[in-house]
């Protein structure tokens, strides 16, 4: 049976559509320029909409459901619907700036992130995307009423495919995200179940006025991760050490260090475009405290650690001359060993 | 999902043997039919999925000699028409309304389910693409009465509704595919 | 006397009774444009037959192992950051001055001086690290969860524990 590429117009309201069944695939430069003009779209096209999102652990899941106003470029506003626990909360972010509200405990948090709207962050995830990543063009399917095409993100090193995204044919917005474990297995899925887009948001909808009574706490300030990673290791007040192996595609995008009580911590940042990595170390050489929750314990290469898993993300903690690691990253257990064996000084 | 824990209770013998029996002979059937109605794979799945577990707790309803296949096409055509009531009421309660009339589809996730051979699959071919240019409920008309051959009495109670409007809305999606399927014909005989 | 594109569709699909439907099949013998109406019908559900053929989708296993995990009824307990969550009351109520990636160890003598809340240090780095890794945009932000409690009526299980690798 001959199989067709389709291509459509969107349907109007009233008129039946003009439909061709012979299009042509489209190339591979085309799809790379899809997943960018879909990570872009958000500074273009505003829209509301309300999104679930699902997270699969090990034995449970979690869902959680969020209505969303966003308005270009970048004003968005989310606010929780479910769980119970978290219903009527909301987060509202203006560029750098986000403030967090929460009416039943009457609490407000304000952080700042300046890389998070910036426009080098954005290109460094672009360009680590493209490098790492092979944008694969699928069918198109329909999310929240409209058509969207997807496209798989593949490791280029694995042939494993990470990520799956659904874009919207019409204004490039995602509507629909899946990632999945080493296995295949789904991690997490993020979909609109409906969208309107439209700029028409009433400006009270993005007050960030903290209610009448509500307790202020503060909240985090990140400061710019810097580029200049050898000054940085020369600043941390001890002999920092980097890994030595790194899955394929992974590159420092970022290094901090940081003061608190006393203690200096050095924090650096690895992403292959879609998964990211942290490495903290510090010199303190104590044991990390877990609370009463007990971590599983593995060993490698003459060393204990300490490791726990939170749906995709493994957190892995261990100590050696004088030092205390953790390496926290959307990797399995043995990618985590593998890298903390090349850290080993 | 998360918070509230609920009782364990094992499967008796009889509602299991049924309910594996059931997915053997019928997960493919039922599947692809809910695939068609929401033009996607993870909704299909969790339409699927949440018909079976259905099929499960009320297996004792099941009249044996009856067809099993309108029984779940009946509840996969609920649950999906459920879904998109429950979406569509609480979206016009929450969002501040604006001048453009919109139709909602597709439904939100009711389960869980990872994903399989992603790579082999570069279909979602001409028909999927076809019925998505249809209204859901034209969609179910048109897979019910083309491609699973049921009768417009079938079609009607499956879909609880009158044989009128079965007929209509089968006019309907068969007149606006109609124009489709012939342009196809034409441009691929050229 | 001419039929119409709907009355076929009914012809077709067999929903006429007897003998509207022996008039019909009579009339199409002897009529070429309703015959080519007919034929129309005709082209349109095979087309659709086919096309169903060829699109038809395998079960995915995976449904059938979640059937049977829903019908078993299997207890979910709340995410390990949830729990940890849990035991840090209130949650970010300690203020931070200009830190990233802050990597604290509790009860660590001679540093604080008094002991950390217990938990501090790993659902912090979980969360540091969240927080930065939700730069990519195709992070997903409704994971992020806000500064709020989970029902701490949680009881406790032991992480959730990956892959085995402690023997190895």
């Amino acid at each position: 049976m001959q199989r067709f590429a389709m291509a459509f117009a969107i349907a109007t309201a009233a008129s039946f559509p003009e439909v061709t069944l012979a299009a042509p695939t489209p190339a591979p430069a085309d799809s790379n320029a899809l997943v960018r003009a879909a990570l872009e779209a958000p500074r273009h096209v505003s829209y509301v909409g309300q999104i679930q999102t699902i997270r699969w652990g090990m034995r449970n899941a979690n869902a959680t459901i969020q209505r969303v106003e966003h308005l270009a470029p970048s004003s968005t506003r989310r606010t929780f619907l479910a769980p119970e626990a978290l219903y009527g909360e909301y987060d509202i972010t203006l560029g750098t700036t986000t403030t967090k509200i929460d009416p039943k405990q009457h609490r407000a948090m304000i952080s700042e992130n300046p890389s998070s709207d910036n426009a080098i962050t954005m290109n460094t995830n672009i360009v680590l995307l493209a490098a790492n990543y092979r944008a694969v063009v699928g069918p198109v399917e329909i999310v929240a009423g409209r058509p969207a095409t997807t496209v798989s993100l593949v490791n280029r090193f694995t042939g494993e495919r990470m990520m799956r995204l659904w874009i919207d044919n019409s204004t490039k917005v995602v509507l629909a995200k899946e990632a999945y474990h080493q296995d295949g297995s789904l991690a997490w899925r993020s979909r609109f179940d409906e969208i309107r887009f439209t700029g028409e948001i009433p400006s009270g909808v993005f007050a960030t006025a903290i209610p009448q009574g509500f307790q202020e706490v503060e909240g985090r300030r990140f400061g710019d991760m810097s580029d200049d990673l050898q000054r940085t290791l020369d600043e941390a007040g001890f002999k920092a050490v980097n890994p030595r192996y790194l899955p394929d595609g992974f590159k420092i995008i970022g290094a901090e260090n940081s003061s608190f009580r006393g203690l200096r911590n050095l924090h650096l940042l690895y992403s292959d475009g879609i998964r990211t990595l942290s490495l903290f170390e510090n010199n303190a050489d104590s044991e990390p405290d877990f609370g009463g929750v007990k971590p599983s314990t593995t060993h490698f290469e003459g060393h204990d650690a300490e490791y726990v898993k939170d749906g995709p993300t493994t957190l892995l903690t261990w100590r050696e001359h004088g030092l205390a690691f953790a390496l926290i990253g959307d990797l399995d257990l043995k990618k985590l060993t593998a890298i903390a064996i090349s850290v080993i000084p | 999902m998360g918070v509230p824990r609920k009782p364990s209770e094992p499967p008796s013998r009889e509602a299991a043997e049924f309910l594996e029996r059931a997915m053997e002979q019928y997960g493919k059937a039922t599947y692809n039919f809910a695939y068609r109605l929401t033009g996607n794979e993870a909704d299909a799945r969790d339409l699927t999925q949440e018909a079976f577990i259905r099929v499960y707790r009320a297996w004792r309803s099941f009249v044996p000699g009856t067809s099993f296949l309108s029984w779940i096409y009946r509840i996969v055509t609920n649950l999906h028409r459920d879904e998109l009531r429950r979406q569509k009421g609480r979206f016009q309660e929450e969002i501040p309304e604006d001048n453009a009339p919109q139709e909602y589809g597709g439904s939100k996730p009711l389960a869980v389910d990872p994903v399989e051979d992603y790579m082999a699959e570069q279909l979602g071919g001409p028909l999927a693409k076809a019925l998505s240019l249809l209204s859901t409920e034209q969609r179910q008309v048109i897979v019910l009465a083309d491609i699973e051959e049921y009768s417009y009495q079938e079609i009607a109670d499956i879909m609880g509704c009158s044989i009128g409007t079965v007929r209509s809305r089968l006019h309907r999606a068969r007149a606006l595919l109609r124009r489709l399927v012939l342009r196809e014909q034409q441009q691929a005989q050229s | 006397m001419h039929y119409n594109a709907d009355i076929l569709d009914d012809y077709l699909h067999g929903a006429l009774g007897p003998e509207r439907d022996a008039t019909i099949h009579a009339h199409l013998e002897g009529c070429a444009p309703c015959r080519t109406l007919f034929d129309e019908a005709a082209t349109v559900r095979d087309w659709l037959r086919n096309a169903a053929r060829a699109e038809e989708r395998e079960f995915p296993s995976m449904i059938r192992a979640r059937v049977w995990e829903a019908v078993r009824n299997a207890p979910q307990p709340a995410s390990f950051a949830d729990r940890l969550r849990a035991l840090w009351r209130p949650m970010i109520a300690v203020p931070v001055a200009a830190a990233v990636a802050v990597f604290v160890y509790a009860g660590v003598p001679g540093i604080h001086g008094n002991a950390q809340p217990a938990g501090v240090a790993a659902t912090y780095l979980l969360e540091e690290h969240a927080a930065l890794a939700s730069d990519n945009p195709l992070a997903d932000r409704g994971l992020i969860v806000p500064a709020s409690v989970v029902d701490s009526q949680q009881t406790l299980d032991t992480g959730d524990t990956g892959p085995s690798s402690s023997d190895k």
